[in-house]
């Protein structure tokens, strides 16, 4: 029996992660938060010539076994960029199906449906209940455009420099408009 | 073809300024002129923009040059002559060719002027003037296409001032910076810039009112000077948002050459510290932040 449940996560494994894809990018598609994150805190980009070496030693390799360049290592992080945004795409229109049978459903505001406990009619109970409600109507969402999407400057087939020039002007606009919008826009009053 | 000339050499410059009407081509304009004027640059304005009567060049810069026809072709030929000039004579020079159907929009179709004056090493910097309105990049992809008119110094000026009180920039601009025409450009060495808004400008530029005059609390005779407000509001756009949000970030070589800020920051650089007046501007601080841009044109 053991064995079955074994040998059906061999299969999954391998049906979820193909060897068509190197052990580098199943890597980085793993570690894609931290790293990004870890690149947003310096702001200097991923250096992957330092960063092979260290690929290396872990024994990570490029589809052909071998160990990755800087190219085959940039490359690869772009296929991971576009698999995070295909993966994200695709959890988008699951959650948006879900909402639009919820919306669908003409049942959905019966208290059978509702989440969660509802006591008696206290008052925070009560706003807890039209809170319940409301989240239950839920209109179908538009797909969310989360953290993977690409910027102009990962897109494939840029030169070193079209990718500077995009970035840093792109990114030096976004730094602009949040110092200059910072005095135009009222703050939220936070009495409210 | 290769070029004559190297890309961080001073050229004479010819700023074209495009836009769809009622973008603020000419505030644009007329805010640069008078600022480089006030800073030591001499250049000669070209006022081609024939249908924009109420504000023109002509009426903020006497010394304004304009045909003397407003026929198309009279002025596409006038255009073509001021060119010439230019290449024989070696100064630098702004154009304000309205909106619309324009001459010069003839005129590159006929000749690649870029290409043509570039060759006799004059920069041609091209300003598209946009708002936050998708339309607003049509002459930007229009011009793109087929590199009809699209020099490596090209400067995209986003106009604060058409945004709605109220709204972000970020926001208001927030297509417009994701569409493939910016991206386009902006990978080819584009500059992308925001011109500040200046809430009263209606208010000046409907006295015909220089900005250093306006805030001065100056008056046209019969006229009437600005409010006190309006007068502190224009002091801080001219004094503080003009130079460090919008000059300091186009490349010095971009623009005419601002002999009295270069001029500024080498005293200040060998000179002693100085004091500052309390709540005062000291020109050298200004001029450090324009003098000093060592960005080249790419």
């Amino acid at each position: 029996m053991s064995s079955d449940r074994k040998g059906k996560e061999r299969i999954l494994q391998m049906v979820a992660r193909p060897k068509v894809r190197s052990s580098l990018f199943w890597w980085l598609l793993e570690n894609h938060d931290e790293l990004v994150e870890a690149e947003g805190e310096a702001g200097l980009g991923l250096r992957w010539g330092e960063l092979c070496v260290e690929f290396a030693e872990l024994g990570l390799s490029d589809v052909n076994g071998k160990a990755a360049t800087d190219q085959t290592a940039q490359k690869t992080w772009w296929r991971v960029r576009k698999e995070r945004a295909r993966l994200a795409a695709r959890r988008a229109a699951a959650d948006a199906e879900q909402a639009a049978k919820r919306a669908a459903n003409p049942r959905r505001n019966m208290p059978s449906q509702w989440r969660g406990t509802y006591g008696p009619a206290l008052a925070e109970e009560t706003s807890g209940r039209s809170h319940a409600v409301a989240s239950t109507s839920t209109e179908v969402v538009p797909a969310r455009q989360g953290g993977s999407t690409i910027e102009p400057w990962e897109e494939e087939g840029l030169t070193d420099e079209e990718r500077h020039n995009l970035k840093t002007q792109l990114l030096g606009l976004r730094a602009e408009f949040r110092r200059t919008d910072k005095h135009n826009i009222p703050k939220p009053n936070k009495r409210l | 073809m290769e070029r004559k000339y190297s890309s961080d050499e001073r050229l004479p410059i010819l700023m074209i300024v495009v836009g769809r009407q009622r973008v603020g081509k000419t505030s644009f304009l007329n805010t640069t002129a008078q600022f480089l004027r006030a800073h030591g640059a001499e250049f000669q304005i070209w006022d081609a923009d024939k249908m924009n009567t109420t504000y023109n060049m002509s009426i903020f810069h006497q010394d304004a040059r304009q045909p003397q026809s407003l026929d198309p072709e009279d002025i596409k030929e006038w255009l073509e002559e001021k060119f010439m000039e230019l290449v024989a004579e070696r100064y630098d020079a702004m154009l304000d060719i309205g909106g619309g159907d324009t001459p010069l929009a003839r005129l590159v179709q006929d000749v690649p002027i870029v290409s043509t004056l570039e060759n006799e090493g004059v920069r041609v910097v091209l300003v598209h003037v946009i708002g936050p309105e998708l339309a607003d990049l049509d002459y930007l992809e229009r011009f793109a296409e087929d590199e009809l008119l699209a020099p490596d110094a090209t400067l995209i000026v986003m106009n604060s001032g058409l945004v709605l009180s109220g709204r972000s920039n970020e926001v208001a601009f927030a297509d417009i910076v994701r569409q493939p025409a910016i991206s386009a450009v902006v990978r080819k060495g584009a500059r992308v810039v925001t011109m500040p808004r200046l809430n009263c400008m209606s208010q000046v530029t409907d006295r015909g009112l220089m900005f250093e005059d306006a805030m001065n609390g100056l008056a046209k005779p019969g006229g009437t000077a600005l409010t006190l407000f309006n007068r502190v509001r224009v002091r801080q756009w001219w004094e503080g948002e003009l130079p460090e949000l919008f000059f300091e970030k186009i490349p010095s070589l971009w623009l005419p050459e601002m002999r009295l800020r270069q001029e500024a920051s080498n005293v200040l650089a060998v000179g002693e510290p100085r004091r500052r007046g309390k709540g005062t501007r000291s020109s050298g601080e200004v001029s450090g932040a324009l003098g000093q841009d060592t960005q080249s044109a790419p």
